[in-house]
């Protein structure tokens, strides 16, 4: 579920700028799932749904990793904030 | 007219029956305000993804209703006003042609509501924090 090149990131900043191209995982760009599937209706009160966009620490999953298109990384965006409010869904896990 | 659904987090110490009576109440306020009330229901007790106050978990309640917009006002008047309720938050959901057609979905999405939310059982979602497990505070 959890998506490959989410661990990697902060430690491939700033390191060998040079080689940068040759550096790049080669990733296909993957097709929008909510595209793909239009029976997936997203909405603030389907966690199950929106938990496969945030990460563990609760933050919202960078389009680039999860393969949304813009618009449906906008919708995603919308519900999780609107679920954050509910406290359906935490803003962080730093908190308590 | 215009469809809306407001969810409404209250204080965990209601009993189902104490909730129940609750949502009755909301929906009489939707309709003394000239609203039409499609569905109503009582979303059990859950665990908060974080603290509101010094609450740990919540009621959850569920309004869909069709209004011009003054059940809105008035609803959210007394919501702001009621210190059992922790949260809410109020969504267009779109417009209604006839209240009939809209009526006619409802079972549909009580399934639907029923099949996120489970039946009053308490679930968590999002962090799983090592919180006392017991109710009260
Ligand atoms: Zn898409």
């Amino acid at each position: 579920m959890r998506r490959f090149r989410e661990e990697k990131d902060g430690k491939e900043k700033g390191k060998g700028k040079g080689k940068a191209a040759k550096r790049r995982p080669v990733t296909r760009r993957r097709a929008c799932r909510l595209c793909a599937d239009t029976k997936l209706i997203l909405d603030y009160k389907d966690l199950r749904l929106l938990q496969q966009f945030i990460s563990e620490r609760g933050r919202i999953i960078p389009r680039r990793v999860s393969g949304n298109c813009a618009y449906h990384q906008r919708t995603v965006g919308l519900a999780v904030k609107r679920a954050r409010l509910l406290a359906l869904l935490p803003f962080t896990s730093m908190q308590h | 007219m215009m469809e809306y659904e407001t969810t409404i987090v209250a204080q965990p110490d209601w009993s189902a029956d104490q909730s129940r009576q609750f949502c009755e109440r909301l929906t009489q306020i939707v309709e003394r305000t000239g609203g039409v009330v499609f569905l109503n229901r009582e979303l059990g007790r859950r665990r908060l993804a974080y603290r509101i106050g010094k609450q740990t978990r919540g009621c959850y309640c569920y309004l869909n209703y069709g209004s011009n917009g003054e059940a809105v006002a008035e609803l959210e008047r007394v919501l702001r006003l009621d210190e059992a309720v922790l949260r809410y938050l109020t969504v267009q959901v779109g417009s209604v042609v006839s209240v009939e057609t809209r009526r006619a979905k409802v079972l549909e999405d009580e399934a639907r509501l029923a099949h996120l939310f489970g039946t009053g059982s308490e679930v968590t979602f999002g962090m799983d924090e090592s919180l006392p497990a017991a109710g009260g505070t």
